[in-house]
């Protein structure tokens, strides 16, 4: 945990940033910002997350709304059936969606590429049918959350959910740093360079694979859970959010995807820039600003902002 | 011999109605040098695809130190010191010379290596081959007979036991070939198994003990080279009847 | 029995309809490997056009869609120019094309709705709001007759692919780009053609969508999972698979709708496509 002074930073602004969203909770008035931040932490999950198995392993979910929006169910569906707490809602959400992703994991030994990520798409559209159908939980016109009236510690329950989405936002962002130094992050970049040589040089490239997607699954299944409870009204139709999916895959690209810190900084670029278009023009350009930027990106700059950082680096080294 | 390190026995292998492998018998001692010809579409390279794993035959077994590994996945046969380069290089590109060869000593060769000392035989493999000077450099930037000693490097890396070597000089130059021979023989040297499948008939007869000859996914020939350069059946497969 | 039989014809109805979305997704995707994942949103564009023209001129529906293809296959020509540039010519993995044309799906799906809101649009022809009885089976005109266009524009397409030299030589592209060299033809060009052909394609099924129903802005989704099933199910390459395909497709979805109810409907389409990947990547009739 702490092989060097890099690490040693990074935990020292990961507990400061922590810190910081407590005594926020405390001094700020403003609702609104809660809010808003929340959805960039949200965002940074989702991208971090999807990052694990298309950055680092080379498989690309169109999928993540159906992994996001599962979660987020699970936990209304359990609240509902047992009233179970917030920390067990995460688990189980975090368990089903990885069990989830393990199923996705043996899907790519079938479907390589192209074919893999079409059948992700298709998943995560069966899997908002079976909820629309599903009267338990709401169906097609969705479900009223209750939440508690008063909180220990916080001012409300809004503040309470900021901070556990703060604390998983860090968590989900030390865990990807971890991976991707380790010794499986880098049979997964094998995996992602070429598959058949990796598993000649020895790489268990499904177990590989598995723990990339179970990972992917869990992590979006935690992102999901506290959901419900922050908007107190979830359907179908918000849950599963193609918004969701394609931020999930344009904040990394946008980022870099072959590092950890892509996905943070895509996460935080484009969170911002669309909570700033969404209070000054509309949350319709929201949406266009991040199929532009991911058609730009793709186009012009595949390797991310990471990349463009890494070459002016190079440039300037001569 | 004293007990093989590799014996194929009865493999066989087909695509739909394409039978590419038709009872393959082999056997390889610890140390030998074997070459592997035939002409195009013989069924050289789906052998060693079913050797290693990267195919699976239908009938047949293959075993290795006298453990059969005819169900294992190709990653545990690499594990247990079996290793191959690719006709293509595959290299790792988004890696450095070096980091290619991180993979293998992380994994195949995980049990033969100390973790410390992983950079330290990453770059002694780098020197054996030549590439030393290039250990930083990316790996999707090589030039051909550089791409080709990457390949050789990366299977090297694994600590092989057996060491598959698919058309490793095809399009070289003949002083190029000359470089990967030198290479192949040190291995040797340091007791490791060779198979060379190679068309470069002054190669393979020159470093090969013995030589293996299939023709339309049968085994038609196997014995010294001097014995297959004068075997009638091997001449009417290359040059017809 | 007379639920059952009318699920059937709507189902036959519809799966033609389908035919025609498709067929355009079966040259780029199943022909050239071109994940074209945008192509049911210019599907929806074609509708508003028709919208825009029949509610504003008074213009019939498939006149529009006839004249508005030339346009769509001049887009179509560009769009594959563009992604010529930045990735086929580069060697780029097809995933970044899918990435380049779902971020090209959501620009023009939002487009629509900053333009003309969430709102459904109709036309109106006068035919539209009557049946064609034959016996105790009422056909409704607004199904029939994209029926009708479906099957002739799905047919003159596989005709075009079939028998002349642009058109062979566009099923050749795929297989042997070097052979096609050396017959003098350039591939780029060919597939730019074969690219702007598809789009053309989408202007036609686009007058058709908004004949059998109301569109809005993201309706192109749940044709997304249609579109690729069919062509995934028929086989990449089969056109006359991607028929078969599309029938299926209609009347399973027919069936569930009436039996099941329509809230099932887009699972039909998501799950035989999952299945066949699944379980059948190179579908009933494809090439392996």
């Amino acid at each position: 945990m702490f092989r060097s002074r890099a690490d040693v930073v990074f935990w020292i602004v990961l507990a400061a940033v922590f810190a910081a969203g407590i005594v926020a909770t405390q001094t700020w008035s403003n609702e609104y910002y809660f809010t808003a931040i929340y959805a960039i932490l949200q965002a940074t999950i989702m991208a971090v997350a999807w990052n694990i198995l298309g950055g680092f392993t080379g498989y690309v979910n169109f999928g993540s709304a159906g992994f996001f929006a599962i979660g987020a169910y699970t936990a209304v569906a359990l609240d509902k059936w047992l009233g179970l707490p917030m920390p067990f809602l995460i688990l189980a959400s975090a368990t089903i969606c990885g069990l989830m992703g393990l199923g996705v994991g043996y899907l790519t030994l079938r479907l390589k590429g192209v074919y893999f990520a079409i059948a992700t798409l298709a998943m995560a559209i069966v899997l908002e049918t079976l909820i629309v159908n599903w009267s338990y939980v709401g169906g097609s016109k969705g479900v009223y959350i209750l939440t508690p009236e008063t909180v220990p510690f916080f001012k409300s329950y809004i503040h309470l959910l900021f901070v556990v989405m703060l604390g998983l936002a860090l968590a989900a962002i030390a865990v990807s740093r971890y991976l991707n130094a380790s010794r499986v992050g880098r049979g997964l970049a094998a995996i992602r360079d070429d598959e058949t040589a990796a598993e000649c040089t020895g790489v268990p490239t499904l177990r590989l694979k598995l723990i990339s997607t179970t990972l992917m699954g869990a992590m979006m299944g935690i992102a999901g859970a506290p959901y419900p409870f922050f908007v107190t009204f979830v359907d179908p139709a918000s849950a599963f959010n193609l918004f969701v999916a394609v931020n999930s895959i344009a904040m990394p690209m946008i980022g870099g995807t072959a590092h950890w810190i892509g996905p943070v900084i895509g996460a935080l670029l484009v969170g911002s820039l669309q909570e700033i278009m969404t209070v000054t023009i509309s949350s319709a350009v929201n949406v266009l600003i991040v199929g532009v930027m991911l058609v730009l990106f793709i186009t012009l700059a595949p390797q991310g902002i990471v990349g463009l950082v890494q070459k002016w680096h190079r440039r300037g080294k001569r | 011999m004293s007990a093989p390190i590799l014996k194929v026995s009865g493999v066989s292998k087909r695509f739909g109605g394409f039978v590419a492998l038709e009872g393959i018998d082999l056997e390889l001692g610890a140390n030998e040098r074997l070459g592997l010809i035939g002409p195009n579409g013989s069924g050289k390279t789906t052998l060693i695809n079913c050797i290693s794993g990267a195919l699976s035959n239908e009938s047949g077994s293959i075993e290795f130190e006298g453990q059969d590994i005819t169900r294992l996945p190709p990653h545990q046969r690499a594990a247990r010191g079996l290793a191959r380069s690719f006709q293509i290089p595959k290299p790792f590109r988004s890696m450095t010379v070096l980091e290619n060869l991180r993979v293998p000593l992380e994994y195949a060769a995980r049990g033969r290596t100390e973790a410390r000392r992983i950079d330290a035989d990453a770059m002694e493999v780098l020197e054996l081959i030549g590439l030393k000077g290039r250990a930083n450099d990316s790996s999707a930037g090589l030039t051909q007979v550089d791409m080709r000693k990457l390949e050789l490097a990366r299977a090297l890396a694994a600590k092989p036991k057996l060491l598959v070597s698919d058309e490793a000089m095809a399009g070289l130059s003949s002083s190029e070939v000359d470089e990967i021979l030198e290479i192949l023989r040190a291995l040797n040297a340091r007791g490791v198994a060779v198979i060379m499948i190679e068309h470069i008939m002054r190669a393979v007869m020159g470093f090969s003990e013995r030589v293996v000859v299939l023709d339309a996914g049968r085994k038609i020939a196997d014995g010294t080279p001097e014995e297959i350069l004068h075997n009638p059946d091997v001449e009417r497969a290359y040059l017809g009847e | 029995m007379d639920l059952f039989l009318n699920a059937i014809v709507s189902g036959v109805l519809l799966g033609a309809f389908y035919a025609a979305v498709a067929v355009g997704l079966a040259i780029t995707f199943g022909q050239l490997d071109i994940v074209n994942i945008a192509h049911p949103a210019f599907v929806v564009v074609g509708s508003y056009i028709t919208w825009i023209l029949n509610s504003r001129f008074g213009l019939d529906p498939v006149l529009v869609g006839v004249l508005a293809a030339p346009v769509f296959f001049f887009v179509g020509a560009l769009l594959y120019r563009i992604y010529y540039a930045a990735f086929e010519r580069t060697g780029q993995e097809s995933l970044s094309g899918l990435a380049f044309f779902f971020g090209v799906m959501f620009i023009v799906e939002v487009i629509l709705i900053l333009v003309y809101g969430v709102d459904y649009r109709l036309v109106s022809a006068g035919y539209l709001g009557e049946n064609l009885d034959i016996g105790f089976i009422g056909l409704p005109l607004r199904l029939f007759v994209p029926f009708v266009v479906a099957s002739a524009m799905t047919a003159a397409v596989w005709l075009y692919l079939s028998r002349t030299f642009t058109g062979r030589a566009i099923l050749a592209v795929a297989q042997d780009r070097l052979a096609l060299q050396l017959m003098g033809a350039d591939p780029v060009k060919i597939k730019q053609f074969a690219f702007g052909l598809a789009i053309a394609t989408t202007a036609i099924a686009g007058s058709l969508l908004i004949m059998i129903g109301p569109v809005e802005p993201s309706l192109g989704r749940v044709y997304i999972g249609r579109a690729f099933a069919i062509v995934v199910l028929g086989g990449m390459g089969s056109i006359p698979g991607m028929v078969i395909a599309a029938l299926l497709l209609g009347v399973t979805e027919s069936f569930v709708s009436s039996f099941a109810g329509p809230s099932w409907a887009p699972a039909v389409a998501f799950g035989v496509l999952l299945l066949t990947l699944a379980v059948r990547p190179s579908g009933l009739f494809g090439r392996a």
